[in-house]
């Protein structure tokens, strides 16, 4: 065999990052069918396994009890393959299997670059994203069903500031949309305050060695780190900290009080502190009971991505009862009008520019559980 | 933070010196890149998750249950993506083997799940001295794949096995020629490659866990390795991916975090331009 060029290894590189797109939807005669897009494919594939576990557990609920007003309650899934195409074609492949109302992905970039489409649709679409930037889009039929990034990292900042009393705080952060935005919206609220970061560091999302990051925190005298992450970063982050002896509080985002990341991270993760929209431990009734019910069916523990979904199938259903058709303007005009909607991760009242989501709790890691400290209500 | 960031990116470069050396043996051997390369490191760190989490055998018998499970996935790898098609086209057997980095990163979810795991260290704790303080781990990763290559470049260029495998590498048909199986050469070289690509999943595990996707980001700097070092070359590979590591972590320190990878493959274009044959390189024009 002779062996291969340059130019074919590089054209061949290119094929190599085609993807291909799966479906699992079904559409069914039912009442009420929503459109899920999430992702099931690709590196991103385990936050769509729990989006899609919550969303069937509250269908199940929902459907068991029967139905909304007597109405059943239908869901097609599509896979995005975790990119913003993916999400734009998976928003147009539920639309024409005849959607009525779509829940969109997690990841706020994959929900803005939806925004259009779903202008041009005209059809009422929860996203759960947290992005400040999806209430700027000011459109009238995205709906975020979470609480903004505007809210929680003012309060971890609040927190890190006020009640840590931290002085000289350094922020570490991936450089996605979620986490780019939350790290501005956090330096600003410690400039307020008047304790501004020392140092930001950032990482690219997939990075594993930290190393580099982490010995400038070490070496500015940094007295606390505040830091965004995804699942698997915050369990690496977390453990590289200890490792490299670096003995200052850390307050993290979601991901690391979720089961996932405290696993990895096991006795690193100890007094770890978090803003949180939802923790498996949660006492609270009815998101203990979730919790438990999830545990039961899918023998893993629920994290914030199955809670929210969970949750915005429940918005959903309330939206539904109210409007009691499954009309796109009618149903768009019952879900503005939602108003303190009790979910399992947080409150749900939209307000002028359809931002959802009303309060966080901060949350620390005690004997490797997260323990509620306090609730913020942000508005 | 200067001793800490070069422990780091030794521990770093020599696992990328792994895999790259396992790109260098199967190119050599059969003359096309395996893009699944990266994956047979996931591979190996599942494997080794299996072996010390589940089965919880005691570490140096699961170094060497790894090594010997990692050989057998290399020669299945073998019979599945490159000897059905050998008479075919190479950008066949370049098409299987992205069918196969695929494929293992599906199977690898179906039979572990998505959730990341995590693997217990050889040595586990922190090292502290001078400045310093790191994962043991860092410093087994290292002295254990530096003993690693040390032994394959013994296998190859003083023993008789060794022989036989570069012969067929150099000529598949004169090899044959002169009593040499072939399909048992080749065979061995994938072996072989998938064995040390493992073996650096199983010592990076306790370090950065173990997910589906671990292995893209270190397939695509130990590319830029062996082309930085010399396309062919094992030496090469190695030095390749040292340097390949050192740039990684003290860009990240010292330039910019964000664009760490961006400025390896900075490092690779000029590289490129530069010394378009690699450190220890032949002429581009033998490659073409």
């Amino acid at each position: 065999m002779k062996k291969m060029s340059f130019r074919k290894i590089l054209s061949v590189s290119a094929v190599a990052v085609l993807g291909c797109f799966l479906s699992a939807g079904t559409a069914n005669a039912q009442e009420l069918k929503i459109g899920v897009v999430t992702t099931l494919t690709g590196e991103k594939a385990l936050t769509g396994v729990y989006s899609r576990n919550g969303i069937m557990l509250a269908l199940e609920e929902i459907n068991g009890k029967g139905g909304v007003n007597g109405k059943k309650i239908s869901v097609m899934i599509e896979d995005d393959g975790g990119n913003d195409a993916g999400a734009v074609n998976a928003f147009n492949k539920v639309l024409s299997l005849g959607a009525d109302v779509v829940i969109g992905p997690i990841y706020s970039t994959m929900d803005l670059s939806m925004s259009p489409s779903i202008k041009k649709a005209e059809i009422p679409t929860l996203v759960i994203g947290s992005s400040n930037d999806i209430a700027k889009q000011k459109n009238p039929w995205m709906f975020q069903t979470r609480t903004a990034d505007a809210v929680s990292a003012a309060a971890i900042a609040n927190y890190a500031a006020k009640k840590l009393g931290l002085k000289k705080v350094a922020i570490l952060h991936d450089t996605d949309n979620f986490a780019s935005g939350a790290a501005e919206v956090a330096t600003k609220t410690l400039e307020d305050l008047k304790v501004p970061p020392i140092l930001v560091e950032k990482y690219n999302t997939g990075d594993k060695d930290m190393t580099p990051q982490l010995a400038k925190i070490r070496a500015s005298g940094a007295d606390g780190i505040l830091a965004w992450s995804q699942l698997v970063e915050a369990g690496l982050i977390m453990k590289q900290i200890q490792s490299m002896d670096i003995k200052v509080p850390v307050v993290g985002s979601n991901s690391y009080v979720t089961k996932i990341a405290l696993d990895l991270a096991k006795d690193n993760a100890e007094g770890v502190y978090s803003v949180a929209d939802y923790v498996y431990s949660n006492p609270a009734p009815w998101t203990a009971q979730f919790a438990a019910n999830y545990k039961a069916k899918y023998k893993l523990e629920s994290e914030f991505n199955s809670a929210m979904n969970y949750d915005a199938v429940y918005v959903i259903a309330d939206a539904f009862k109210r409007a009691g058709t499954n009309d796109k303007k009618a149903m768009r005009d019952a879900l503005a009008a939602v108003k303190e909607v009790v979910g399992v991760s947080t409150t749900y009242t939209f307000d002028a520019n359809n931002v959802g989501g009303t309060s966080v709790a901060i949350v620390q890691v005690r004997k490797g559980v997260p323990q509620i400290i306090e609730s913020v209500r942000g508005r | 933070m200067v001793l800490q960031l070069i422990i780091a990116s030794l521990a770093m470069g020599i696992v990328y010196g792994l895999v790259a050396m396992g790109f260098v043996l199967i190119w050599r051997a059969v003359g096309v890149v395996n893009f699944a390369q990266g994956d047979l490191l996931m591979a190996g760190a599942y494997v080794a998750f299996t072996l010390t989490e589940l089965e919880g055998l005691p570490m140096p018998v699961a170094l060497v249950a790894c090594a010997a499970i990692m050989a057998l996935v290399g020669v299945v790898f073998h019979f599945l993506t490159y000897w059905p098609l050998r008479k075919s086209w190479d950008m066949t057997v370049i098409i299987s083997t992205i069918g196969a980095s695929i494929a293992l990163k599906e199977i690898a979810t179906l039979v572990w799940g998505p959730a990341p795991l995590s693997v217990e260290p050889i040595i586990p704790g922190i090292a502290r001295f001078a400045s310093v303080s790191i994962e043991w781990q860092f410093l087994v990763t290292i002295v254990i794949a530096a003993a690693l290559m040390g032994m394959i470049f013994y296998l190859l260029e003083k023993t008789y096995i060794g022989n036989i495998l570069q012969a067929t590498a150099q000529d598949q048909y004169a090899a044959e020629l002169i009593g040499i199986p072939v399909v048992v050469a080749t065979s061995m070289t994938f072996a072989i490659s998938a064995l040390i690509t493992g073996i650096g999943g199983m010592l990076i595990s306790p370090i950065f866990f173990v997910s589906t996707t671990m292995g893209g980001s270190p397939g695509l700097k130990a590319f830029a390795a062996v082309i930085i070092g010399g396309f062919g070359s094992v030496p090469g590979a190695i030095i390749g991916g040292i340097v390949v590591g050192v740039i990684d972590t003290f860009s990240g320190a010292y330039i910019s975090s964000t664009y760490r990878d961006a400025i390896v493959f900075l490092c690779l274009i000029l590289a490129l331009l530069v010394r378009p044959q690699g450190i220890f390189g032949e002429k581009i024009s033998d490659k073409v």
